[in-house]
């Protein structure tokens, strides 16, 4: 079945995605990248240009490449946005009868023939990275386009040879990117702050329909302008410490841009950033230099209007829309420059909601489309659209420690099983607590329920292989089960969705969690350090039990005092201390066993796992009542 | 069978209905199944391919951030006077560019020939034109930054001004 392309076909780039594989793909074009520059253009040689090429000779040619055409198709000459484009584009705008034409390479176009050759190269790359024909698409619009200009981007795919399926809006297809068309009854605010524009969308997501109920923006806010406030700083810098204005030097500006955009995105993770161009510029006295440090406050004092010329315009858009801030219950970001630190701040603070920002947010609106490509031809059924679980499931093992089954974000229908073993000799049942949670450590975790699986034969610790299985279905009900693979002997239980937390508390989980990283990970080392000086412990004692008479006395006396130190270590707090006296007593035991190699004595007892699957051994207690006495009493410390 | 025994004609057809449009849920079901198994091999193809091209990806955008640096080595390099070339701190430069030049070679980079070609934007983005007498339009009069392919295919221009 041949694929509909979702095609996001923005003012200054574009971008493609299909379904595979039941989920949106972003398709690269010919020169690798997964953005296609808006842009087109006629060469000096007569050849036409779409995309990086046509950018790239644009300073040339300024008169023959077109850019920006989506702020004109299905315009009127009379339109105060054309007016406006009439005068600043480098390329020549006139009008034809109630519309207008482009003049490239001596000949007149309209804006939907020139759209189209952008939908061509964006047609012909995706048909050879996929390796077959694509005749239909869904290709997005904002939502503030009338129908005269959403037929004029549909005669632009027509005439590209698209048959298009649908013409979407923007702002719903970054809600269908996210899967909020499931989310009925809600209200959604779509954030959009691209290269150039500024677009606020409120959308209500009924029963069968999303629908903009308002919408508002800036058709010159973007971030190009927050680029330009920081290349003006940068030249006022400059120009201070050297007394050159680098802003009459081309060659400079064009380094400094691209230096500015750079800084701009590498402050979004970083709080300082260094611009360094050596040989910026020379004059008389020789090369001069720039470097120069900027930090993320000083960036986001010289963007903060910016920033906040954003407001007033979502403001409006709730009005129009009928709504307060309260009334929205999710929040999506669009564009690149929501990925600045500043941006999610303001967007939090006003809508008193974190913003979902987990789909890149310059590809969202293509993946929607994509999406909602999947939707008309039936790869994406609403029966066989697939959940994750959004908390990591499962058990407590030795020292309390939190043994994860099944990791979040896992897409379900699933089923994992891992073997574990029993932690003392002669242990005849095990406990199986299932727990939901990031933490590493059991008790910090929800529990979700509890069970024991008795009738073990009693065996050497870590000699009994208990086959525990986590199953989720569709519906999110977990079906967790121990086996004795020796007996076959099996308990189950039966935990449905509920039993877990809200999506409040979710949330919350992951924040702790990540909050308490370090110090979690710090505590779950110390005990996995006390569980395995336990099983040298153990083995040790077993050796000198079985074996010691065969020893000399000096090493039989090293490995006890060795032994001894372990067992002191062991309950500290110390874990540089246990690592130590491990270290002391596996090296001491290695002594003793190459004595007895030496002697011609067999030097212990073989192996007795001998499973082929990794076994966690000794990571259950038994459950008796000596056991929950000390467990009681531990409790109590 | 008397007929205080036999079915209603319109249950037995509702009946029949309603299994023939079970069977169609259950053939829907075991398409998609396949569809689904078949889905994962592939994406397990795919994602082997993927991984390859990652770590191409990975390594370009090493040596896109590496040529940048180069580059500014390079301009430095440009303001050698003549009565420069034969001290030895020069000297020592050179060696140093020809180590460059090695990792260009070990890593299949090679620079894009800009100066007196003719302008094609597939390898060279313009930055700047200039009228030069005696130049014919569209040649590359200067390069300002050095461009780059990666086993011929271009992943950094080189910065050029073209002749008007």
């Amino acid at each position: 079945m041949p694929k509909i392309l979702g095609i996001d076909l923005g003012t200054t780039n574009s971008v493609v995605a299909v379904i595979e594989g039941g989920s949106p793909k972003v398709l690269e074009n010919k020169e690798g990248s997964r953005l296609t520059p808006s842009v087109v253009a006629i060469s000096k040689a007569g050849e036409r240009l779409v995309g990086l090429l046509a950018k790239r000779q644009s300073v040339t040619n300024p008169e023959n490449t077109v850019s920006s055409i989506k702020r004109l198709i299905g315009r009127r000459s009379s339109d105060e946005e054309v007016e406006k484009d009439m005068k600043i584009m480098s390329y020549k705008i006139i009008s034809s009868g109630a519309g207008v034409k482009v003049v490239m390479g001596g000949k007149e176009h309209t804006p939907q023939e020139i759209s189209a050759m952008i939908l061509q190269k964006l047609k012909a790359d995706a048909e050879e990275k996929l390796g077959e024909k694509i005749e239909e698409a869904v290709i997005t619009v904002p939502a503030y386009f009338d129908d005269s200009q959403r037929q004029a981007t549909k005669d632009a795919g027509e005439i590209a040879g698209l048959k298009v399926r649908r013409i979407i809006n923007e702002p719903t297809a970054a809600a269908l990117a996210y899967g909020f068309n499931k989310k009925k009854g809600e209200q959604i605010a779509v954030y959009d702050l691209g290269g150039g524009t500024f677009d606020i969308s409120i959308l209500d997501v009924s029963l069968d329909t999303v629908e903009v109920k308002a919408t508002n923006g800036d058709t010159h806010l973007g971030g190009d302008d927050f680029d330009q406030k920081i290349l003006d700083w940068i030249i006022t810098q400059f120009k201070k410490e050297n007394g050159i204005d680098l802003s009459r030097d081309p060659l400079a500006l064009q380094r400094l841009k691209e230096a500015a955009e750079r800084a701009k995105i590498e402050l979004s993770t970083t709080q300082e950033t260094e611009i360094n161009q050596p040989f910026i510029t020379s004059d008389a006295a020789g090369p001069k230099h720039l470097l120069i440090k900027l930090t993320r406050s000083l960036l986001e004092e010289l963007v903060g209007d910016l920033v906040a010329r954003t407001i007033e315009p979502c403001r409006k858009s709730l009005a129009d829309a009928g709504m307060k801030m309260e009334d929205i219950d999710e929040v999506v970001m669009v564009g690149g420059m929501t990925r600045m630190p500043l941006v999610q701040k303001i967007v939090e603070e006003f809508f008193k909601k974190k913003p979902n920002l987990s789909v890149n947010p310059d590809e969202v609106v293509a993946i929607g489309a994509a999406v909602q490509a999947g939707v008309l031809q039936g790869e994406i059924k609403d029966v066989l659209l697939l959940d994750v679980i959004p908390l990591t499931l499962g058990l407590e093992t030795l020292g309390g420690i939190a043994t994860p089954i099944i990791s979040r974000n896992t897409t379900v229908p699933t089923s994992k099983s891992q073997i574990f073993s029993t932690a003392s000799d002669s242990q005849t049942s095990v406990e199986v607590h299932v727990i939901q949670g990031e933490r590493e450590m059991a008790s910090d975790n929800k529990s979700l329920g509890r069970f024991i699986l008795s009738g073990i034969p009693p065996a050497q610790r870590g000699t009994p292989q208990i086959e525990v299985t986590f199953d989720i279905d569709a519906n999110g009900i977990l079906n967790a089960s121990a086996k004795d693979k020796a007996t076959g002997k099996e308990q189950k239980i039966t935990i449905t969705a509920s039993s877990g937390l809200s999506k409040e508390e979710i949330e919350k989980m992951k924040q702790d969690a990540e909050l308490h990283k370090e110090e979690d990970h710090k505590r779950k080392e110390l005990i996995e350090l006390r569980n395995q000086a336990d099983a040298v412990i153990y083995q040790t004692e077993k050796f000198l039990k079985e074996q010691g008479e065969k020893i000399s006395v000096e090493i039989r006396k090293e490995v006890e005092d060795s032994l001894a130190n372990l067992k002191k270590v062991k309950d500290a707090e110390d874990a540089p201390a246990i690592e130590s006296a491990l270290l002391a007593l596996n090296t001491l035991i290695m002594k003793a066993g190459q004595a007895l190699h030496e002697q011609g004595t067999p030097s212990g007892e073989e192996k007795s796992d001998s499973s082929s699957e990794k076994v966690h051994e000794g990571e259950y207690k038994d459950v008796n009542d000596n056991d929950k006495d000390k467990d009681a009493k531990e409790e109590e410390k | 069978m008397n007929d205080s025994e036999k079915l209603p004609e319109n249950s037995l057809d509702s009946s029949l209905e309603e299994k023939e449009n079970l069977e169609k849920k259950c053939q829907e079901y075991l398409d998609g199944w396949r569809r689904a198994k078949a889905d994962y091999a592939n994406l397990k193809r795919e994602t082997e391919e993927r991984e390859k091209e990652m770590v191409s990806y990975a390594q370009i955008r090493l040596f896109y951030d590496f040529l940048r640096i180069y580059n500014h080595f390079k301009r430095a390099l440009s303001y050698m006077k003549k009565e420069d070339i034969e001290k030895e701190w020069v000297s020592g430069m050179s060696q140093i560019e020809k180590q460059f030049f090695d990792f260009f070679r070990e890593h299949h980079i090679e620079a894009i020939p800009s100066e007196g070609t003719k302008f094609d934007p597939a390898f060279h983005e313009a930055v700047g034109k200039e009228k030069v007498d005696g130049v014919l339009s569209g040649d590359i009069i200067r390069e300002v930054e050095g461009g780059y392919q990666y086993k011929g295919k271009t992943f950094l221009p080189s910065k050029v001004i073209v002749a008007e």
